[in-house]
């Protein structure tokens, strides 16, 4: 399980040159703006069990449509 | 090629054709889509709407919320730690409540619209107090609202009825414009098919004794208010099955999101650069590809098609019964009143050999002058027109009017010794042969020529002589055949039911165009076919409006009973014609279809929607790890915060940019299944992948413009 | 693409189309239990079947009793192929003296899976790790029966479609026999012949030791190969007998055999679709999905076959000659047998991964980045451009119920298909089945290309799951996610470039495998139970068309849609990237370079 959820914990690396038309923006902009992933990794964890929570509640909703 | 449009203006078009229902004052009036109370009244209920609990019910927009929530904790923690690019998450936050902010709204405009008119209703559902009739006989007075079935009232000029009823006793004029809209009065009678009366409407004149049918908050109008608020909504068969559909769909996009976070840090493992995509933009994504569009439109809709209904002055007792009605396959149309005008109207006066025409029409008005049928004014009508013959003024000694009876079967005049009668073939062959005449073979032919022709032969006799006969005709309604020739298209087959005799029925099934014809029908016969029909696989829809009607409106997939008819075939069928035109059956299949295609429609767009949606947000996503993907940025949008962002605006926009359309319905004209399915996957499947990509666009401009991302 | 490459195409579907209706015709009374040319030579044999198994031809089951008998049916098939692998030492024609060392549990539950669900991955070697008796016994066995199998489910589902107000939907034990003994074993004898006849080999002598010209010792291996090549094309199988599969000179020798080949794992998916036409009584609705069918497979191979022959562009920039000349075929022939050449490869690497074959005649791993991206979206639709016996055919229903019902209901009436309304049963079950399979490729795909184990452990010995991929970069993903879309689709084609037989890839792709016959498959027998016992709603002009090109063209974009919106995000980070890098010159090799692509 450690090493499961250390995957999770790939640091960002330097961002590189960029090769297109996305180029220029991504030059000026803030990388990390988009992508952001450093120690708090616990931002996946949580969203995976929300989202793990929502599977389960829709496939509630799919088998149990008349309860809706 | 005209269309059934389901638009209301068309319904009082079709109205006005028909004597039964001049003045099509509307119970419900269609109101301005934004109307500014509907929406503040909407605007208020969505914010309500935000509550997850109700929220649940719809799992689409759940998902939805539950991402703009955790995408707000984020935000939040982010804003107090000092994190990066605060605007752009305040942004997808912001945007991702209104998506479900947009969808409430839409839902709550349709609830508001039927509880406004649930208002106007109960406004007239005042306490009243009731004249029970105690068992001796004597009056006394108690509120309207203690009244249980099988109480007696007692109503008189002025009073409001007090409750659902049967007229037990008497005879009175009852203005139900509270119910239907109209304001001429109707006449309230015991016994009979007219014996029904509806609690909240008032006796203009005379009195009668109502036993009353329905314990308080049971009554009709308490059922109609709950109806038009939407109350007693339940979702259709279709809807649950979409939302099967719409469930499995989220589903999918769940997985392909969720699973994404992994593959990204795969593949920025292996490229050595970039790095995995925030929740937010994890988020943007799901929410973005989910059906938000139909998830967030589909019971607007549904409350909407009831809405419409509602607008032709139907009272539909369940959605049911409107998702049904787009499916019927046969529609029993019954003769008089539907596809006829209701009366026969003479229109030839066929001699007998050695008879003059003049005198045969001479005879034939002096026998009509009193009869106040329309059919006996028509007589009299065509004797001044053919041949120039007044009506005179005849002194009331010298006259004895013979009125029409069930056993005589005859109606005249007996006119200074003369014995004029009209009537049916063989009663008046038999008062001829009484008075020792006896009638010419050539009467038989000529009654049976108009059989043939689809009339009514009615025979003329001046005594124990025949003089010959007035050919009556049913005068099909204007249009009908065209009408007619609609359904057909829409792949409906038109039955017309009747109690005249074969000959007569399958000459004016033939005038209308009819499919087929169901002749000297007895209400039994109209429940037998029903069920035929069924066993075959058929939806079944008719309209009824006497108690004997009362099975077959129950067996039939669509009933709608007319509102003149007696409370029980108002009980059973499923939808109610407050005007009691016929006709209106054919607007409701056409509601009931159009209520289908905008569920597609919508349902269609908002997957097809997707396609471009992924062009916005794939390269962004990726822009940092493989800017190689930068090639498939073919809208140009110009940083991939705004492309996000600008497919989520998008998502959202679209909701309530498409609120009108689910409320309205989209545009239905009746044809054949494989035009209507081109048209409609062109307009809806290839529009809905192209649409997207200049709205996107047009929006990562104007981000662009104010520097919002 | 050459004349002479489109030429060759065109004669493989033009055979296939020649044969659809004989065949599918031939098929439709077989299942109805009608009297066949075939009748008086092997009526006993069916007959004989029935004494012995003690079943009674005429009693039907309910879909729940079908499936009940698919499932024991299939549970004893799997404990039969486990343990005759495992114990082939103590079991005679073994020549070569395997025994249980050459197959660890976990490598014989994932080939007993693979060949139970007619997905017929190998992770294992056949030549060097399977007795004749094995590939005969349980091998050869599960080709036919689980071929069989899925043509019975197929017919059941036509049957919930055809009947109406009915409980039962067919006897699967009759379905499968008649499925062996009149379509499967007649074809399959006379294929037999004919290869043996043009090369393939058939023996039971040991393996032969040789000297080659150079003067080095090799072995080369023999077996009953013709009679096993024969069913593994025509049952959509496509385990081959040794490695290297079609590509393999004892299994596929030459142009002819390679063509013929390709036909078998056609003809009788093809001809299904005339069969359904003809079962439930409108020959149209059958020849609109073999139209669905034949414009989808001929889209993959056009755009397949266009980018291998185009050639990669780096090469070209270096000055290479890849353009087709008499002398020279041009192109990437990287992987490709030459006797085969560009068009016969790609055109069978799309047949093979339409059908749920996944024979290989050549290398997929090397294809260029979109030309791999066909093979791979081809069996994420599920299968279903023409699929598996019997399952290309079920699967396209599934995609039919929900294209008519989003599409259906834009012509103003509840959705209906063949006369059956779509309710929510028949919504749900198609939704499950469809969620069912995108999940297993989704999610094992997502767990590998992160999970890491112990070094030299028991689960994955080389460490990380990811650790197994022969490339890194964007192609190392689309061997993981080609490995669980082959299993899940039951197709059980390779990408290679990727090892699979670890404990850890042999459970997961054999769980996939599994997932992706039984989930998608118990669904489907619910719809047709469901189908069956509905009222057939009468057709009239108000009713959605389902054969016209309308039809064919919405079945195909929700085929498409579907699958495109399922895994357009993994694609993007797979082949499609790949694609764009290699535009830009970038290459990827099996080190990883420490600044990544960017230095």
């Amino acid at each position: 399980m450690s090493r499961w959820v250390a995957s999770f914990c790939w640091r960002a690396g330097p961002s590189r040159r960029p090769a297109t038309n996305f180029e220029d923006i991504a030059r000026t902009t803030e990388p990390a703006a988009l992508c952001e992933l450093g120690e708090d990794s616990m931002d996946y964890i949580i969203t995976g069990i929300a989202a793990l929570g929502l599977f389960i509640y829709l496939v509630y909703a799919l088998l149990r449509p008349e309860k809706f | 090629m005209p269309t059934i449009s389901t638009a209301p203006e068309t319904a009082s078009r079709i109205q006005q054709d028909d004597p039964r229902s001049l003045l099509p004052k509307k119970l419900v009036r269609a109101r301005p889509f934004f109307d500014p109370e509907i929406v503040r009244r909407a605007t208020q209920a969505s914010l309500a709407k935000l509550n997850p609990i109700t929220l649940l019910k719809n799992p689409v927009m759940f998902v939805v919320e539950a991402g703009a929530a955790l995408t707000t904790i984020f935000l939040i923690r982010d804003m107090l730690t000092g994190g990066s690019a605060i605007g752009f998450q305040v942004q997808i936050a912001l945007w991702l409540w209104f998506t479900v902010l947009f969808a409430n709204f839409a839902e709550a405009m349709a609830e508001a619209r039927g509880k406004a008119q649930a208002e106007t209703l109960r406004k007239t559902k005042t306490d009243s107090i009731a004249k029970i009739v105690l068992p001796g006989g004597k009056l006394e007075n108690v509120p309207a609202s203690k009244l249980r079935a099988g109480d007696i009232v007692h109503c008189e000029a002025g009073d409001t009825i007090p409750g659902d009823g049967d007229v037990i006793e008497g005879i009175a004029t009852v203005d139900e414009s509270v119910i239907t809209g109209e304001s001429a009065p109707v006449i309230r009678e015991s016994g009979g098919d007219r014996s029904a009366v509806t609690g909240g409407t008032r006796v203009l004149s005379d009195c009668i004794r109502i036993r009353i049918t329905s314990n308080p908050g049971e009554t009709f109008l308490d059922r109609m208010i709950a109806l038009v608020e939407g109350a007693e909504r339940q979702k259709t068969p279709n809807e649950v099955a979409l939302n099967i559909l719409i469930a499995g769909l989220t589903l999918i996009f769940l997985l392909a999101v969720v699973t994404l976070q992994p593959y990204v840090a795969f593949s920025v493992t292996q490229a050595g650069s970039g790095s995995v995509p925030t929740v937010a933009v994890l988020v943007s994504l799901l929410v973005c590809l989910i059906p938000t569009t139909i998830g967030g439109l589909l019971s607007a809709i549904g409350i909407a098609g009831m809405d419409r209904v509602m607008q032709h002055n139907v009272l539909a007792m369940s959605g049911k019964a409107v998702e049904a009605s787009g499916d019927v396959n046969t529609l029993l149309l019954d003769k008089t009143g539907t596809i006829t005008l209701g009366n026969r109207q003479a229109v030839e006066f066929l001699p007998v050999a050695g008879v003059a025409d003049g005198e045969l029409a001479d005879a034939a008005q002096l026998s009509s002058l009193a009869d106040e049928t329309p059919e006996g004014r028509s007589v009299v009508v065509l004797a001044k027109e053919k041949h120039g013959l007044r009506g005179r003024e005849i002194a009331d000694h010298e006259v004895k009017f013979i009125p029409f009876s069930a056993y005589t079967r005859m109606s005249g005049v007996d006119l200074n010794g003369r014995q004029l009668r009209k009537g049916a073939t063989e009663a008046v062959s038999k008062f001829v042969g009484e008075l020792g005449g006896v009638a010419p073979p050539q009467l038989t032919e000529i009654a049976d020529r108009i059989s043939r022709q689809g009339g009514t032969p009615l025979a003329v006799a001046d005594g124990p002589r025949i003089l010959g006969v007035i050919h009556l005709k049913d005068v099909v309604k204007g249009g009908m055949k065209e009408r007619i020739g609609q359904l057909r298209a829409m792949g409906i087959r038109s039955v017309m039911i009747t109690g005249d005799n074969p000959l007569t029925a399958a000459a004016i099934a033939a005038e209308a165009g009819v499919d087929d014809f169901l002749a000297q029908a007895t209400p039994k016969d109209k429940l037998e076919y029903i069920k035929r029909e069924q066993a075959e696989g058929r939806l079944v829809a008719m309209t009824g409006d006497g108690t004997n009607d009362a099975p077959a409106l129950a067996q039939a997939d669509v009933g709608l009973a007319m509102n003149t008819g007696t409370m029980a075939a108002k009980e059973a069928g499923n939808l109610v014609d407050l005007d009691s035109n016929p006709t209106k059956l054919i607007e409701v299949v056409a509601i009931g279809k159009q209520l289908l295609i905008t569920r597609g429609a919508l349902t269609t767009f908002s997957i097809a929607n997707d396609v471009a949606k992924y062009f916005a947000i794939i390269p962004a996503m990726f822009a940092a790890t493989y800017p190689a993907l930068g090639v498939l940025n073919i809208m140009g949008l110009h940083t991939p915060q705004s492309a996000v962002l600008a497919a989520v605006i998008f998502n959202a926009l679209i909701i309530i940019a498409l609120v009108p359309l689910a409320l309205r319905g989209v545009k239905y004209r009746p044809q054949g299944a494989a035009a209507l399915l081109r048209r409609n996957l062109l307009l809806w499947g290839v529009g809905g992948i192209l649409v997207p990509f200049p709205g996107i666009w047009a929006i990562d401009q104007v981000l662009a413009l104010f520097h919002l991302a | 693409m050459t004349a002479l490459g489109i030429l060759q195409i065109v004669i493989c579907f033009a055979l296939i189309f020649a044969c659809t209706k004989p065949l599918g015709a031939y098929m439709a009374r077989v299942f109805e239990g009608q009297r066949t040319f075939l009748h008086p030579v092997v009526r006993w044999l069916e007959v004989l079947t029935y004494k012995v198994s003690g079943i009674h031809e005429e009693v039907e089951q309910r879909w729940t009793q079908y499936t009940a008998s698919l499932l024991s049916f299939s549970i004893f098939g799997f404990l039969l192929v486990y343990f005759l692998q495992r114990m082939q030492g103590f079991l005679p024609f073994n020549p070569q003296h395997f025994g249980a060392a050459q197959v660890s549990p976990d490598l014989a539950f994932n080939t007993a899976t693979s060949f139970l669900t007619n997905t017929n991955w190998q992770a294992y070697s056949g030549e060097s790790t399977l007795s004749y008796f094995v590939q005969m016994a349980a091998l050869t066995v599960q080709n036919f029966v689980s071929a069989a199998a899925g043509m019975a489910v197929a017919v059941a589902v036509v049957r919930g479609f055809a009947r109406h107000q009915m409980k039962t939907i067919g006897n699967f034990w009759v379905d499968m026999t008649r499925a062996s003994v009149y379509v499967l074993l007649p074809i399959a004898i006379v294929a037999a012949l004919f290869l043996s006849s043009q090369g393939v080999i058939q023996n039971l002598k040991p393996y032969t030791e040789v000297t080659t010209m150079e003067g080095a010792r090799q072995t080369i291996a023999q077996g009953p190969v013709a009679s096993q090549e024969a069913i593994k094309e025509l049952g959509t199988n496509g385990g081959g007998f040794f490695n290297a599969n079609s590509a393999h000179p004892f299994e596929n020798p030459t142009p002819v055999t390679n063509l013929f080949e390709m036909w078998l794992l056609l003809v009788i998916p093809a001809a299904f679709t005339y069969t359904f036409g003809r079962m439930i009584g409108d020959a149209r609705q059958g020849w609109a999905i073999f139209a669905a069918f034949l414009i989808m497979s001929l889209a993959g191979v056009l755009v397949c076959y266009g980018f291998e022959q185009a050639g990669n562009p780096i090469l070209a920039n270096l000055g290479v000659q890849t353009a087709a000349t008499p002398t020279q075929a041009g192109g990437n022939m990287e992987g490709k047998e030459v006797r085969f050449g560009i068009a016969n490869s790609t055109l069978w690497a799309n047949i093979t991964t339409d059908t749920s074959t996944g024979a290989v005649n050549s290398m997929h791993d090397s294809f260029l980045p979109i030309a791999g991206l066909v093979p791979l979206l081809n069996m994420m639709t599920d299968i279903v451009i023409f699929g598996g016996v019997g399952a290309g055919l079920y699967g396209i229903l599934i995609y039919a119920i929900v294209a008519v019902f989003i599409a259906g209901l834009m012509v103003g009436r509840t959705p209906e298909y063949l006369g059956k309304k779509l309710e929510q049963k028949e919504v749900k079950m198609a939704m499950l089945a469809i969620i069912v399979t995108s999940a297993s490729i989704l999610v094992f795909t997502a767990i590998s290309s992160q999970i890491h184990f112990p070094k030299k452990g028991y689960w994955n010995p080389p460490g990380a799951a990811v650790a197994n991929i022969n490339n890194s970069g964007p192609h190392g993903l689309s061997e993981i996610l080609y490995a669980y879309a082959s299993s899940t689709g039951n197709n059980g084609s390779a990408f290679a470039g990727i090892n699979v037989n670890t404990p850890w890839y042999n459970l997961t792709l054999g769980l996939a495998q599994l997932i992706g016959r039984f989930l998608f498959l118990i669904p489907i027998l619910a719809v047709a139970g469901s189908l069956a016992a509905k009222k057939k709603v009468p057709v009239t002009s108000g009713t959605f068309p389902t054969h016209g090109p309308l039809f064919v063209g919405l079945l195909i974009g929700t085929v498409i849609i579907i699958a495109v919106l399922t895994y357009f995000p993994a694609v993007s980070l797979g082949p499609i990237v790949e694609h764009y890098l290699m535009h830009s010159g970038k290459l990827f090799s099996t080190i990883l370079l420490p600044h990544g692509i960017w230095s």
